[in-house]
């Protein structure tokens, strides 16, 4: 690696990113900010370290699942479920094209709380976020066959959950 | 990012579903919005460094940016040394704080990666200077109950920005708002950071037998912590 990147750039080309991703693991809307923050605070004491063996960004995505990870099993997130949820903060446009595209980042996340965390964080990774199946494979901490199992097994349960909710609509 | 290995993405096959399809796009494209973005930036304030040039973050934080280069490059995270252990010359400490969110610290929670720390890292009472009581605490303590201004008081990183930065020449100084950290925020998210602070601080005027008790119940306290291994390390 040539040099450490600054903070500062790491939160310029990423922070969208890392925000993106915590909210697809599960992390509510309410608690987004605060558990980015913890994310970055990690960076921060982690970077030193980084050693530019993976890529930043892989190595950022590891750092933000095992953070949503431990955010969701605190006990005070399951107390407060029943809470209301605020509106999704995702800076979409206005209009119709504002609701469409809000219904349909609601409704994924929907269908993604319907997996486990594991299939979850390579469901997410891999057709949301873009990485090769390599890669989720390292960010996850797991053999690349059972990375391809656990995206094979979440897509049947994405797919079923569809269905559901067309019948549920119809 | 591709791999010919790789099986096709749902959201380009077209044997799936179309609305499945859209909704994966749809989540792909979310980006947030840059008032989500200015917000984080703000709490995370002197540990970004200076903005860059147009950088995509809005303004506020790009003010704070601006402020924060008058300390200079001691706050830049380049080479990937961590501001807290920087070996760089003082910088000038900021005289006033920015007016930028205090964050009070929040109630027992959000913060597994950064756990409170166990009692013994709670600053002595003993200590020379005692942390100052919250001003709120303090003004309003026989007066009507009347919230202080957010702007008065500095945010978690500018309290130990302002201890990194008088660490060599006033270490007294920076021991004090390591502790007053510690006051207003004993579950912060920087605990670790105000712990290698004060640390350095008492180590520096030389009550050393107070600094390696405190460096001792870092390292258990955050066994895998980078801050711990360079704080065993031999100076």
């Amino acid at each position: 690696m040539d040099s450490a990147p600054s903070m500062r750039t790491i939160f310029d080309e990423h922070a969208r990113y890392v925000i993106r991703t915590l909210r697809h693991l599960g992390v509510r809307e309410a608690d987004v900010e605060d558990v980015a923050q913890e994310v970055f605070v990690t960076v921060h004491r982690k970077l030193p370290e980084f050693e530019g063996r993976s890529k930043l960004r892989t190595w950022l995505y590891a750092i933000c699942l095992r953070v949503a990870s431990d955010h969701r099993r605190r006990a005070y997130v399951v107390r407060e479920r029943a809470t209301e949820e605020p509106p999704v903060d995702t800076g979409a446009r206005s209009g119709d094209e504002a609701d469409t595209t809000f219904e349909s980042r609601a409704f994924v996340q929907e269908l993604l709380g319907e997996l486990d965390d594991d299939k979850r964080a390579v469901l997410v990774l891999y057709e949301i976020e873009g990485l090769t199946m390599r890669e989720v494979a390292e960010v996850v901490g797991c053999p690349l066959q059972t990375a391809y199992s656990r995206l094979h097994a979440a897509r049947d349960l994405l797919r079923q959950a569809w269905e559901r909710s067309r019948k549920d609509d119809a | 990012m591709t791999d010919p290995d790789d099986p096709s993405r749902l959201s380009d096959s077209p044997a799936e579903p179309a609305g499945l399809r859209e909704s994966l796009r749809a989540a792909s494209a979310d980006v947030g919005s840059d008032a989500q973005l200015a917000r984080l930036a703000d709490r995370l304030g002197p540990l970004l460094g200076p903005v860059a040039p147009l950088a995509p973050a809005a303004a506020a934080s790009r003010a704070l940016g601006l402020k924060l280069g008058l300390a200079g490059a001691a706050l830049v995270m380049a080479g990937g040394g961590a501001w807290l252990l920087a070996s760089s010359p003082p910088a000038p400490v900021p005289s006033a704080a920015a007016p930028t969110q205090a964050r009070p610290d929040p109630a027992p929670g959000p913060a597994a990666v950064v756990a409170p720390p166990a009692a013994p890292l709670d600053p002595s009472p003993s200590v020379e200077e005692p942390p100052k009581p919250l001003p709120s605490a303090a003004n309003h303590a026989k007066g009507p109950a009347k919230p202080s201004p957010p702007a008065a008081q500095p945010t978690e990183a500018e309290l130990l920005e302002q201890a990194r930065s008088a660490l060599k020449a006033d270490p007294a100084r920076a021991l004090q708002r390591a502790n007053e950290h510690a006051a207003r925020f004993p579950r912060g998210v920087l605990v670790q950071e105000r712990e290698v602070l004060a640390i350095q601080a008492l180590r520096r005027l030389g009550r050393s037998a107070e600094a390696e008790r405190r460096a001792e119940v870092f390292a258990k306290a955050y066994p895998g912590s980078a801050f711990a291994r360079k704080l065993a390390a031999p100076p």
